[in-house]
């Protein structure tokens, strides 16, 4: 990980958000993580919006993972504003959820969604989908 | 006029020789008798009857003559109108003897003549007829009154007038316009009866059948009238007849509907286009038919089946209308309550419809609501399970050296209660899911969704399990997501529901039911094997058979529902102890 890009993670559940951070420092992803806790904030760090005004303190992602069931803006309706915009719609988003329904994963990929992880019961499977990131960070 | 010569008095009308004559005979002292015809003085003639006879002397010649006369002018004048009057009737006679048929009877009817015309026609030859009664040509047609009644008149001496009825001799009838005038003789009794004829026997033969033809309608309208409603108007719609059924169905007497306007039974109902569609019709010549609602006098209303024939003038316009009806007013009662109980069934079903609608939609939302519910469980109920599985796990990986080996023992309960309890809710999940499919059914090929099942799982494979698929499978029309999860199901019971430490092994195949329409998919394992008791209720949902299994007790919920989805059946052949054979009916798919 040269260039240590940042990993912007939308998630509302503590649990999961905690769970992810833990995998990342035991399979040694350096790279930094940021959890926003709803779709509305995705947005607002998406566009640097308040209270992420400041593009170096509050980088581009170089990849995102984003739960679809969230309070507010959901996590397709983030998905379906990122891709919708150009100078954001390069960025890899993976979403990450709880719902194996089919036609959450049908409209994911039809947004433009790099991947459709559903969140595993076993942490250690964690440390699986995590690996797969090295090669995107 | 003594000492003049006998010829001043010569009419000069008799000849020369005429006048000669006279002188050799009564010079030869012969007698000379004639008529002779004499000019008065004044110029007018005058005939007298002349007798001359001649005295002669000793030697024996003329001495004097005497003339006897007499005046005949009136007599000769009366024989002379005489002659003109019979050859007068002479030519009437030929006249009549060409155009009539003339015959002459005496007082007691006996033929003294007949001309060649009654001869003709009566095919008797004359010889035949003379001297013969009368009676010889009578065709019994006319009752004797009428015969009688003849014979008065002509015998009082008046002439009789009128038609008869006769029969030639090859007994053919013949019809005559007769007049028999009786001649009287001088003791004012009939002397002789001139019959004179004329033929009317085509006259009187097309009367006849105008007769007939008559009597067969007076007995076709006497028929109509027993059994129809019958009406006749003049062209301004006037009544001018009505029958009987007439006056009793519209409750008018005759009097009250004669000379009134039809339209005194107008009921109103009808609109006025049909009025002016019936007037343009039957003014127009033609004939029109259909249903009219008329209104009795009592105000009560009938429905009669119309036709109304126009009747035309010379002018070709109609001078009066007929109208035959038939009463239909049962028939359209019937009708309207037919009519009023189909609006009423329409106004069930459009009730029933909307009923259905509010039904649907209610359920509608019902489903809608169960959806987000299931959403929410799979998502929502589930992320609570997986923290508690992975904090467990994670207690015993992070402080594991804090623990004691019960700790350890109760997080591994802890662990495996979670996971129980996220495989419920994803079976659940499934059974709703699956109830709830509006996939339509296509064309599955069975045996390659069984290899595709048995590889994507490895408790189907060795060394785990012994799965055998024997013989052929069709296709069959199912929902191809459905199918799999059915299959899965009944393999994944037949791998489970093993005693300890023995290898599943497992046979699949096919068969035809139903005469080929359906295929039958067997699944038979060497398991525990179920009590018949339970066969039923193992499909219920949360029914579980096997206790120290893992299980639900839903996977047989969610096949039976699948393939009654399917349309098709499942069922099982299964004895405690002997293994089980479970099997899934579908409807084959179309060969292509």
């Amino acid at each position: 990980m040269s260039t240590e890009k940042l990993i912007l993670y939308a998630e509302d559940d503590e649990n999961d958000a905690f769970l992810m951070e833990r995998a990342f420092h035991k399979i040694g992803i350096t790279n930094p993580l940021r959890v926003v806790t709803d779709g509305k904030m995705a947005v607002a760090y998406l566009a640097g919006e308040s209270p992420f005004e400041s593009r170096s303190e509050n980088p581009l992602p170089g990849l995102m993972m984003l739960d679809l069931s969230m309070p507010g803006r959901t996590g397709l309706d983030v998905l379906r504003w990122a891709k919708a915009r150009p100078a954001l719609s390069e960025i890899p988003i993976i979403v990450f959820t709880s719902s194996n329904q089919e036609s959450d994963i049908h409209r994911s990929y039809l947004l433009g969604a790099a991947g459709f992880v559903i969140k595993p019961g076993d942490p250690t499977i964690y440390f699986a989908s995590s690996k797969e990131f090295n090669n995107i960070g | 006029m003594l000492g003049q010569d006998h010829r001043i008095i010569n009419s000069g009308f008799h000849p020369k020789q005429f006048i000669r004559s006279i002188w050799q005979t009564i010079g030869a002292g012969r007698v000379w008798h004639g008529e002779i015809k004499n000019k008065a003085k004044d110029g007018t003639f005058y005939c007298v009857d002349t007798t001359i006879v001649p005295y002669l002397d000793e030697e024996g010649k003329p001495l004097q003559y005497i003339a006897i006369r007499a005046d005949i002018t009136e007599r000769k004048r009366a024989d002379e109108q005489t002659i003109n009057a019979l050859r007068e009737l002479n030519d009437v006679k030929a006249a009549l003897d060409e155009h009539a048929i003339v015959a002459i009877t005496d007082p007691k009817g006996k033929i003294t003549y007949v001309n060649d015309k009654f001869c003709a026609i009566s095919k008797y030859s004359r010889t035949e007829l003379i001297g013969k009664d009368h009676r010889i040509i009578n065709s019994g047609h006319h009752p004797k009154q009428f015969i009688r009644s003849i014979w008065e008149t002509i015998n009082a001496g008046r002439v009789w007038k009128g038609e008869i009825k006769n029969k030639a001799k090859d007994g053919t009838f013949y019809w005559v316009d007769t007049t028999i005038v009786p001649y009287l003789g001088t003791d004012g009794k009939p002397s002789q009866f001139i019959a004179i004829r004329a033929d009317i026997t085509d006259r009187e033969r097309a009367d006849e059948q105008t007769s007939n033809a008559l009597h067969e309608l007076n007995d076709v309208k006497s028929a109509i009238d027993e059994h129809a409603i019958v009406a006749i108007t003049d062209a301004r719609g006037k009544i001018t007849y009505v029958n009987d059924k007439f006056c009793a169905i519209s409750k008018y007497s005759k009097d009250e509907l004669i000379g009134q306007d039809h339209r005194i039974i107008n009921s109103g109902y009808h609109p006025k286009q049909f009025i002016r569609t019936i007037w343009n019709t039957i003014s127009s010549g033609r004939v029109w038919k259909g249903e009219i609602k008329n209104k009795a006098k009592d105000g009560g209303f009938y429905w009669v089946d119309t036709t109304i024939v126009p009747y035309l003038g010379e002018d070709g316009k109609p001078q009066q209308y007929i109208a035959i009806r038939a009463d239909i007013t049962e028939r359209k009662e019937a009708e309207n309550a037919l009519q009023n109980a189909q609006t009423e069934l329409q106004q069930h079903a459009t009730s029933l419809e909307a009923t259905v609608q509010e039904r649907t939609s209610s359920l509608r939302e019902t489903i809608g609501e169960l959806e987000a519910f299931s959403y929410s469980v799979s998502h929502d109920m589930r992320a609570p399970l997986r923290a508690m599985q992975s904090f467990s796990k994670i207690l015993g990986e992070d402080c594991g050296d804090q623990i004691s080996p019960k700790g350890k023992e109760y997080i591994k309960r802890i662990n495996s209660a979670a996971a129980r309890m996220d495989s419920l809710i994803q079976d659940v999940l499934t059974y709703s899911r699956v109830s709830r499919t509006d996939l339509p059914l296509q064309s599955v090929d069975v045996g390659m969704l069984l290899r595709e099942i048995i590889e994507t799982y490895p408790s189907f494979q060795e060394p785990s399990a012994h799965v055998e698929l024997s013989g052929e499978f069709s296709s069959v029309m199912a929902i191809p997501a459905v199918l799999t999860q059915c299959i899965s199901n009944l393999l994944g019971n037949a791998v489970k529901f093993v005693p300890p430490g023995e290898q599943p092994n497992i046979k699949v195949w096919a068969e035809e039911r139903e005469n080929g329409k359906n295929l039958r998919l067997f699944i038979k394992d060497n398991g525990l094997g179920i009590e018949k008791d339970a066969h039923e209720a193992i499909f219920g949902i949360f029914q579980r058979v096997s206790k120290g299994y893992e299980g639900t007790g839903i996977g047989l919920s969610i096949v039976k529902k699948g393939v009654e989805r399917m349309n098709g059946n499942v069922g099982l052949d299964s004895e405690l102890g002997k293994g089980s054979t479970f099997w899934l009916e579908l409807v084959k798919a179309n060969e292509h």
